[in-house]
């Protein structure tokens, strides 16, 4: 990768920047004052420590992975809860530490000292949950092997001895992450080093095939990502800049799964499939930018960042079936991925109340990775009769962007306009080149004190060069077929935002956004996309002890594709719509000033999803999707006195959902799918929180 | 890897035209406060504090005190060795300390006079730099959004801005299509505050469309999804190029945040002889006539193609293995 000219480039561009800023017009200069005087002898530094530790029990009603997505609170029962915020002021040094900010797993470390060191601590916890009902007859879920017991294979899942060997299997991991950071200070640059280590163990639901069947299986997690990042600052009043590099290492505990196949194959002989799972990989990327405050209202910056991303690791055979281990052309891709990112902006504001914007992006991506004839094996079966060798495809792109925008502002009206060019160039792609132009015109009046409306609209027309076919693919593709990242397109978008205070105490808020997708050469595939967004709140002070907001949000999207059976002409197509409505409300109110507070939210949201797809013979459509979301938390404080506060809340919500995907799917369902069973959400969990808070 | 020759012809043209068009632009500059001697106070913090040290559960004055502003052993900071205290923000104090009047003095309140390019200056005077370098041509600057309309450094409870749980209450708040987006079936956890807006958006500004922390948009998800980041030996075309092209990583009324579920999200980009090409209809259902329930229920295309982020097994040409 050679990075010198580019370097020396912009070395040169900020000389350039430095010595115009030598000779050009300087901002104003601090007046000099006298502050020998400003003892801050009344400044209310606090001393030694303070802060607060509320402990208690957290109750959960019921057992339900659904709603223990996120929360942890998976499973029913009682546990300790812990909330604590201490802080402590020293001789020139200080911490802040807080501890489950929401009765959560998270720890915040913030200290240092004063002038000399910044220090940061983050550590959390983020439970991921896959859903209830899943069943398995495997076992050793969370390694790279998975075993089934006696009785299997079958030619399909009803002959099966799941009766007997079925078990319940929680899938989902736990994603830890320690982020330390520390940041010192030297006149005008800051030197930054930041590490940070994610971990992620436990299980998370993955497929398999062998040609005509398939059976859903718990991949094991056991990921580490450990990233780095140095960096040098350099600011002054006019001249900034920041040069960082960073190195990201990606592990996986287990880079394959070998499963024991619960199919019979007959005469192919495959009692066992292997995949592989993501393999280990680094990156590490040098990034620079600089800002320089040209004049008053000329204001330049840049930045870059070249990057690589690098993988080889050992390759597996082609199979874990005796007898088609083929040879292969290397024994790792030695694959590698070179980025570069890079923007150019520049501000300034010209006589007349005009403000000008213009900026320039590039950013390419460049996979290095040698191509070469890979013999397949398909699913550990046989050798692929269409395609016994494939050539891997490293995709490239490149991506230009222009942007020109203009503001202005007179009194109470502003007018905002821009343009943009966004072409791109792809490799083993239908289309090497696509352009898309966009416009876009804004409007935003103040109608008198506290009342705003603002009106944009937008338009973007996307064209490519000859649209051919990807040979390097497998089997050819529809000739009509359009992908829609490729496809002319044209894109219209519209918002109307309005914000409107009533007095001092009522603020109201309304939105309503429309946009359109339309793909008006594409025969086959994603033809159209209809968007249309309507949303309210309103925040209501009532009094000085109560106040109460609400919002509501109501969304609907319609899309449209086509596709054709015969590879030719269109002969079927699908319509999708989807609507989400949700509604929030919330209220505090101080019931005894200074004494006791409660408060209530509440959020309500209801989901719909409809398929139809038509051959022409008039199918009907898909049951509708459905999830239904009610969430109710009300709590109150108390306080007994100045360092003590007894805390209750209370966490109602109810999930349901209805998913023709999943409703009634169970591991012997379908003949030749092997399924966790998983089954739509269906839950009711009351969380109950009981506290005392101690502030010291 | 060759540094790209327009990137550089760029790179020149930007400097010419900082030096052509620093001589036009002075006459439209924001006037800088120009602070006079003797405006301002005589004690500095002492004086406001006469008045302003009250705590009113959310604004408080002395709340400052447990900043990194008020590090008075940090030269940077406004309450360091030589430091403007108070009047480092707020200006120049002594005839607001007089006359007690809110227009004698620099309020950062978005109902006061100051206007938003008025207060940024004020910030940016000590905090141009690191993430804020580009806010000049930033989405928020363009739209007027001063510093303090989402940064509260008198705040009882500290800035919600630099706390992961409170932080994206405050975005929420304007962001108002987003705020529904994290209610949905699926998405990250913002609303339990475990991911922060900040953890994937720089709102200071960035060169990216949505203003990302990373250079594009792939390297923010891949910074948290290093599994997905490759290069592996058979790549995803969609997934080498934008992660957004299948996914919608605010919220989707669908599981994996996927823009459109499976089989029509496939269906949209393959369409080869074969199963790829076949309508999936309610027939295709368990029990239907037409069978096929494998590629409709359950995983559907997935339940095959697992390997949708692409493969490194050698036979996994068909993200089957």
């Amino acid at each position: 990768m050679n990075t010198h000219p580019f370097l020396h480039s912009s070395v040169a561009l900020l000389a350039a920047l430095g010595v115009l800023g030598a000779v050009g017009p300087a901002t104003p200069a601090r007046a000099q004052v006298d502050t020998s005087q400003w003892k801050c002898a009344t400044c209310p530094y606090p001393k030694g420590s303070s802060g607060a530790v509320e402990a208690g029990a957290v109750s959960v009603s019921d057992t339900s992975r659904r709603f223990g997505d996120y929360t942890g609170l998976d499973r029913e029962g009682v546990r300790g809860a812990l909330q604590a915020e201490l802080s402590h002021r020293g001789d020139g040094t200080w911490v802040d530490l807080r501890v489950g900010e929401n009765f959560d797993r998270t720890l915040e470390v913030r200290g240092g000292v004063e002038g000399v060191v910044g220090l940061r601590l983050d550590a959390m916890e983020i439970p991921r949950r896959f859903g209830d009902g899943a069943r398995t007859p495997f076992t050793g879920a969370g390694s790279d092997r998975l075993v089934l017991p006696a009785g299997f294979a079958a030619t399909t899942t009803a002959g099966m001895p799941l009766a007997t060997t079925l078990q319940g299997i929680g899938l989902g991991y736990d994603h830890r992450r320690l982020d330390l950071g520390a940041s010192a200070p030297a006149g005008p640059f800051t030197v930054t080093i930041g590490a940070r280590r994610d971990v992620r163990e436990g299980t998370r639901p993955i497929a398999a095939s062998f040609f005509n069947t398939a059976a859903q299986l718990p991949a094991p997690v056991d990921h580490t990502t450990d990233q780095f990042e140095v960096a040098v600052g350099y600011a002054t009043r006019d001249l900034q800049a920041r040069l960082a590099w960073q190195y990201s290492r990606f592990d996986n505990g287990s880079p394959a799964l070998v499963w024991d196949n619960p199919f019979d194959t007959g005469a192919f002989g495959a009692t066992r499939g292997r995949i592989a799972l993501a393999p280990d990989n680094e990156f590490q990327q040098v990034s620079g930018a600089a800002g320089y405050q040209v004049a008053p209202a000329i204001r330049a910056s840049a930045d870059f960042a070249l990057g690589r991303a690098t993988q080889n690791e050992p390759l597996l055979p082609t199979s874990v079936t005796a007898g088609l281990v083929l040879p292969l052309p290397a024994a790792g891709i030695d694959g590698r991925v070179d980025t570069f990112n890079g923007n150019l902006r520049l501000t300034a504001a010209v006589p007349g109340g005009v403000r000008l914007v213009a900026s320039y992006s590039r950013d390419e991506r460049n996979n290095r990775t040698t191509v070469l004839a890979w013999p397949q094996v398909a699913t550990d079966l046989f050798v692929s009769a269409s395609a016994p060798v494939r050539s891997n495809t490293p995709f490239d792109e490149m991506r230009d962007r222009f942007r020109l925008q203009a503001d202005w502002r007179r009194g109470t009206l502003r007018l905002a306009a821009g343009l943009e060019q966004d072409n791109r160039t792809r490799n083993y792609h239908e289309a090497v080149r696509t352009r898309e132009t966009s416009a876009y015109a804004r409007a935003t009046v103040a109608a008198g004190e506290g009342a705003s409306l603002a009106f944009k609209l937008s338009y973007g027309d996307r064209d490519h060069d000859a649209y051919g076919v990807a040979t390097w693919f497998g089997t050819t593709e529809n000739t009509l077929l359009r992908k829609y990242e490729l496809a002319q397109r044209r894109r219209t978008e519209g918002s109307v935002r309005g914000d409107f205070a009533i007095g001092d105490n009522v603020a109201l808020g309304a939105t309503v956004e429309a946009g359109e997708d339309e793909y008006p050469a594409t025969l086959v595939g994603l033809r159209g996309t209809r968007r249309t967004s309507l949303g309210g709140d309103v925040a209501w002070t009532i009094d000085e002890r109560t106040r109460l907001t609400a919002w509501a949000q109501s969304e609907a999207v319609v899309s449209r594709q086509a596709g054709s059976q015969v590879v030719a002409a269109p002969d079927w197509n699908a319509r999708g719509r989807d609507r989400f409505d949700v509604v929030g409300i919330g209220v505090r109110h101080a019931l005894i000033p200074d004494r006791l507070d409660v408060g209530a939210d509440a959020v309500i949201s209801r989901a719909r999803s409809q398929l139809r797809v038509d051959t022409g013979i008039g199918d009907p459509a898909f049951p509708v999707d459905r999830m239904a979301t009610d969430t109710i938390k009300v709590y109150a404080s108390y306080k007994l006195s100045d360092s003590v506060s007894l805390n209750a809340g209370l966490w109602s919500e109810r999930g349901l959902a209805r998913d023709w995907r999943l409703a009634g799917v169970g591991p012997a369902t379908l003949p030749n799918l092997l399924a966790f069973g998983l089954q739509p959400a269906d839950y009711r969990v009351y969380v109950l929180r009981a506290s005392v808070r101690y502030r010291f | 890897m060759k540094i790209p020759r327009a990137f550089l012809r760029a790179l020149c043209l930007t400097a010419f035209a900082l030096v052509a068009g620093g001589a036009l632009a002075q006459q439209a500059a924001v006037p800088a406060p120009q602070p006079k001697p003797g405006q301002y106070s005589e004690k500095g913090a002492d004086t406001c504090l006469e008045c302003h040290a009250d705590d009113d559960g959310v604004y408080s004055g002395s709340a400052l005190f447990r900043s990194k502003h008020a590090l008075r052993g940090d030269r940077r900071a406004p309450f360091g060795a030589g430091g403007l205290q108070c009047e480092a923000c707020h200006g120049p104090g002594a005839l607001h300390a007089r006359n007690k009047r809110a227009s004698a003095i620099i309020g950062f309140k978005s109902t006061g006079k100051a206007t938003a390019a008025e207060r940024n200056q004020i910030c940016m005077t000590c905090h141009a730099g690191g993430t804020r370098t580009a806010w000049h041509a930033g989405t928020h600057e363009r739209n007027e959004v001063a510093c303090s309309d989402c940064h509260q450094v008198h705040r009882s409870h500290g800035d919600p801005m630099l706390a992961k749980a409170r932080q994206n209450e405050s975005c929420l708040s304007c962001h108002k299509s987003q705020r529904a987006d994290f209610q949905k079936t699926s998405s990250h956890p913002v609303r339990q505050g475990l991911v922060a807006c900040s953890d994937c958006h720089n709102a200071h500004g960035a060169g990216t469309p949505g203003m990302l922390a990373r250079p594009t948009l792939n390297q923010t998800c891949n910074s948290c999804h290093a599994d997905k980041r490759g290069p592996v030996l058979w790549e995803h075309a969609p997934v080498a190029e934008d992660c957004a092209l299948c996914h919608q990583p605010h919220g989707s009324v669908r599981s994996a945040l996927l823009v459109k579920s499976p089989p029509q999200l496939c269906q949209a980009c393959h369409s080869t002889s074969g199963h790829p090409s076949v309508p999936r209809t309610p027939a295709n259902l368990p029990g239907g006539a037409a069978g096929g329930a494998v590629f409709t229920v359950a995983g559907s295309c997935s339940n095959c193609h697992t390997q949708v982020h692409g493969s490194n097994h050698p036979s996994g040409a068909k993200l089957l293995r």
